[in-house]
């Protein structure tokens, strides 16, 4: 009797450490191609990036990320350079493409996750919880997803009347501004600001007049566009710029690429980081 | 006549030469011995993204390049090139009616719609211009020229409205349709439009005689017995439907129809029996072998085919056009 109980739980050692093995031999085989950089920020987040073969351009947050194999940018991917890595996973945004490469991708049977890119403050902790899911680590990211809720709660962002102005440009022929239904226009909002430009959705070309009559107190610029458009001197010299509040006092706020735009787990810090510097203008 | 016999064979040559090259190119490093195990990644890549788009490259190149002869004969101006009668831009207008308006019109929402799409669009804008340079049961060569032009200024305002009224997304991928990519190559596109690529091989040799005597000039044609009227209807109708298929299908790729037949020309000269055929052969081989190039200069990303097509092609066209200088 006490033999069979012995034998019973040395069975039972065996099937566990059986389903230990298996389990681990199913995560090392998992191999994960991510194209956007907030998918790499949360699944670093998530302590997965064991998982991960290849990342795209755009994922250079953290900095480890930059060390892994580069499938190039996440619009302008290639099918071959993807299948390259062999991989069982790729996550992304739905703004991965050109679509032809994302449908031979699908034709050629691997499992893609492309995320709606919407921004809300929701937005972080669906993609983290989504992630889990798809890495079956729903724990892990339920408490990811519980930390950066409480830090979204605890951030006591002051409202102000501020008029923020969007800047995006690579280069100084062709400068944008954001309107209305962009991930900038909602980081404006949500960190307690108002949007310069109401008027129009998305990003259209700035003309001196519109700039002059939307008189922003500040400009908020993505560090990388500022650097390809020559920076912070080239700004100023926009013309009808001299004519706004920011102009004149040389209100400018670069902000990391990724972190002011990626929804992703490091919202909170760029929320408050425009708050802050909000309270600072006013 | 020599000469003549071994640039169409040099053109052979090139053509599979270009093809073999261009199978050992791309981001997947590929050997032979994968290709033996069908279910290897490799193997899948190979047979089923590689190869098609190897073939759609031959095809593609070569069709433009055949309709750039002809276009060139039709007009009997060595250099025009297809676009000129409005099918590129027509092309291009429904493509991007496609990809800025497609969410909300019905039935056009897949890649598939947009290329269908496109190509009535592009068959659409020529009839259009045909119909407006026929009068009195002729067809004006000059003002099919003309109402080509007008047809490719409406069309091209079009498009900039559209992609004023793009969002960033759109924007993207309209400027990448417009660079051309055989990125979408597949056997079921092969097996749909390879009829619109293959046809123009098969019409060449009934024409060619015609068109050596129309560039005589059209009355004088019309003395030594061509119907000049059947021969500027077939040719444009021709040009309309394998053009139309290659931009919709991979979008705009200049310099081909343009250049590769002025190339021809100058090396075999004018006869219609081997200019559209040379053209192919030089057409495809070009093509096939940028494409190739392109995807492994800044692999595994991909530079636009246009873009490589122009650049290996170019040095080519100038040297040839200061040897014929240093003729005259």
């Amino acid at each position: 009797m006490i033999r069979f109980k012995i034998t019973r739980e040395i069975g039972f050692l065996f099937f566990t450490l059986f389903l230990f093995t298996f389990q681990t031999a199913a995560e090392t085989n998992r191999r994960v191609i991510s194209v956007n950089g907030t998918v790499t920020e949360i699944i670093y987040a998530l302590n997965l990036e064991n998982h991960l073969v290849a990342v795209d351009s755009t994922s250079y947050y953290p900095k480890q990320a930059t060390s892994l194999p580069n499938v190039g940018y996440q619009r302008t991917l290639t099918t071959e350079g993807i299948l390259n890595f062999k991989p069982t996973q790729v996550i992304g945004l739905e703004s991965a493409g050109p679509p032809t490469t994302i449908q031979n991708l699908k034709d050629a049977g691997i499992p893609i996750k492309l995320f709606v890119d919407d921004y809300k403050l929701e937005t972080p902790n669906y993609r983290v919880l989504e992630i889990g899911k798809l890495f079956g680590k729903e724990k892990e990211a339920k408490a990811l997803a519980k930390k950066i809720n409480e830090q979204i709660q605890n951030l006591n962002l002051k409202k102000s009347n501020i008029k923020v102005l969007f800047i995006y440009s690579r280069n100084p022929s062709s400068v944008f501004i954001s309107g209305t239904n962009t991930a900038a226009h909602v980081m404006i909002e949500l960190s307690g600001a108002k949007n310069a430009v109401t008027e129009f959705s998305e990003f259209k070309p700035l003309t001196s007049e519109a700039l002059v009559k939307a008189n922003p107190d500040i400009i908020l610029m993505p560090e990388k566009s500022a650097l390809g458009f020559g920076g912070e001197k080239a700004i100023w010299e926009i013309n009808g710029m001299e004519f706004t509040r920011a102009g004149k006092e040389k209100n400018l706020i670069l902000v990391d690429d990724l972190l002011l735009l990626g929804f992703g787990p490091r919202l909170p810090i760029a929320l408050k980081t425009l708050n802050d510097k909000w309270k600072q203008i006013e | 006549m020599k000469k003549k016999f071994f640039f169409i064979l040099s053109c052979i040559i090139f053509t599979i030469f270009s093809a073999i090259i261009s199978s050992l190119l791309g981001a997947m490093n590929i050997r032979w011995e994968d290709l033996l195990n069908t279910d290897s990644i490799e193997s899948r890549v190979f047979f089923e993204l590689r190869i098609p788009r190897i073939i759609l490259g031959i095809l593609v190149g070569g069709s433009l390049a055949w309709s750039g002869a002809l276009a060139q004969g039709l007009f009997r101006n060595p250099i025009v090139d297809p676009g000129l009668i409005g099918i590129t831009a027509g092309c291009s207008l429904f493509a991007s009616i496609a990809i800025v308006l497609g969410a909300s019109i019905p039935l056009l929402h897949s890649i598939w719609s947009t290329v269908v799409f496109s190509f009535i669009g592009g068959i659409s804008s020529s009839f259009i211009i045909f119909f407006f340079a026929k009068s009195k049961g002729r067809t004006d060569v000059f003002s099919l020229l003309l109402s080509g032009i007008a047809v490719n200024a409406i069309c091209f305002s079009a498009i900039g409205i559209l992609s004023y009224i793009a969002n960033e997304a759109q924007l993207r991928n309209l400027s990448l349709w417009n660079m051309g990519s055989l990125g979408g190559a597949s056997w079921s596109n092969l097996k749909s439009f390879s009829i619109f690529f293959v046809l123009p091989l098969f019409i060449s040799p009934l024409i060619a005689k015609q068109l050596n005597v129309f560039i005589l000039g059209e009355r004088e044609a019309n003395h030594l017995g061509v119907s000049v009227e059947f021969l500027k209807t077939i040719v444009i109708l021709l040009i309309g439907v394998s053009v139309g298929a290659c931009i919709s299908l991979v979008g705009n790729i200049g310099f081909v129809g343009l250049a590769v037949p002025h190339i021809v020309r100058m090396v075999i000269g004018q006869d219609y029996r081997y200019l559209l055929l040379t053209s192919y052969l030089l057409g495809g081989g070009l093509l096939c072998l940028a494409d190739g190039i392109c995807r492994i200069v800044i692999a595994p990303s991909e530079i636009p085919v246009g873009i490589a097509t122009a650049l290996l092609g170019s040095p080519f066209f100038l040297s040839l056009i200061r040897k014929r200088m240093n003729h005259i």
